[in-house]
């Protein structure tokens, strides 16, 4: 079990990842993949892969985020 | 070319994706309140999975269009049938790598590895760098001198009843879910007559489809000539090329 901030603060962190540092090196990666003269084919392949991690990242932070007001709202101690 | 920036910002990413993957464990230990385990639980997964998609990335980078060609052609064969994997000797290491790094580190295969082009001691450093888990991999030696390497059976490369005696024998030693993997069957060529590596090619496949074995058999163009690709090619169940 953890108290109410100690888990505040482990979603808190896990959100500052999921929200600020990857999508940010994933970004960078996918235009300097766009702007590589590797073969179209692979190109495409690397793209597909990228853009998958980008958008559950951003799902992650969504859920993240609905966390963290749940534990704000609620009248509990423990979790 | 490969270009360097590229490798390192994916390399980063991977290894942010493994961090986030550990934190999310680190949390699930002492988080026991059930609608945050379920939701880090669902993240934990895709964390698992992004793993998964930078590594592919990583050799997409690292081997560009033939590796994904490999590991589809891999994915398409069950665990007992034979593929004939033929590519040109600029491509042969690349593939050696992506064969192992997909059946050994990511289907959790053991590997009776014939090793007749290169010394096993060579082999295994070159695959240490790459990370394969080599303690999965079970030798047998063909070269023609000794590389002291631990780990290994010895077989003569113009004795292909020795060899078929021996892989059936490390076969029967290895428990587990395996496969053999012959690094390259057109070496063989250099040896023997076509038709005896034929005869040798027609007994092995025969004889690991009834352990129920997968067998890999690769095979350099520069090494075989046309009629002897076509007969590997029509003895086993599918062929990659590269």
């Amino acid at each position: 079990m953890v108290g109410r901030q100690e888990l505040v603060g482990m979603l808190i962190d896990a959100l500052s990842f999921e929200e600020i540092t990857i999508p940010a090196r994933l970004e960078a990666f996918l235009r300097e993949i766009r702007d590589s003269r590797m073969n179209e084919t692979t190109k495409t392949e690397i793209e597909r892969n990228i853009r998958r991690m980008i958008v559950e990242s951003t799902r992650h932070s969504e859920i993240l985020t609905k966390m963290v007001k749940r534990v704000n709202k609620s009248g509990q101690n423990d979790f | 070319m490969i270009s360097e920036n590229l490798l390192t910002l994916i390399e980063e990413i991977l290894n942010q994706e493994k961090r986030a993957k550990e934190l999310y464990e680190k949390y699930l230990e002492t988080i026991k309140d059930k609608p945050i385990v379920e939701g880090l639980t669902r993240i934990l997964n895709d964390e698992k999975e992004h793993i998964k998609l930078a590594s592919e990335v990583l050799g997409l980078i690292k081997h560009g269009p033939s590796y994904s060609r490999v590991r589809i052609g891999l994915d398409e064969f069950s665990e007992t049938s034979s593929i004939l994997i033929s590519c040109g000797i600029e491509s042969y290491l690349k593939v050696n790598l992506i064969v192992l790094k997909k059946l050994v580190n990511e289907k959790g295969l053991k590997c009776i590895y014939v090793a007749i082009n290169k010394p096993v001691s060579s082999l295994i450093e070159a695959f240490k760098r790459e990370d394969i888990q080599t303690e999965k991999l079970f030798f047998i030696e063909c070269s023609t001198v000794n590389s002291g390497a631990e780990k290994r059976i010895l077989a003569k490369l113009d004795n292909l009843t020795n060899l078929n005696m021996s892989i059936s024998r490390l076969i029967e030693d290895t428990p587990g879910r395996k496969f053999v993997y012959l690094d390259a069957i057109s070496a063989l060529y250099i040896f023997n007559p076509a038709n005896v590596v034929e005869r040798f090619a027609h007994h092995l496949i025969a004889s690991s489809k009834s352990k129920r074995i997968k067998l890999v058999l690769v095979a350099v163009n520069e090494e075989i000539d046309k009629r002897s690709m076509v007969a590997l090619t029509t003895f086993c169940d599918g062929k990659i090329e590269v």
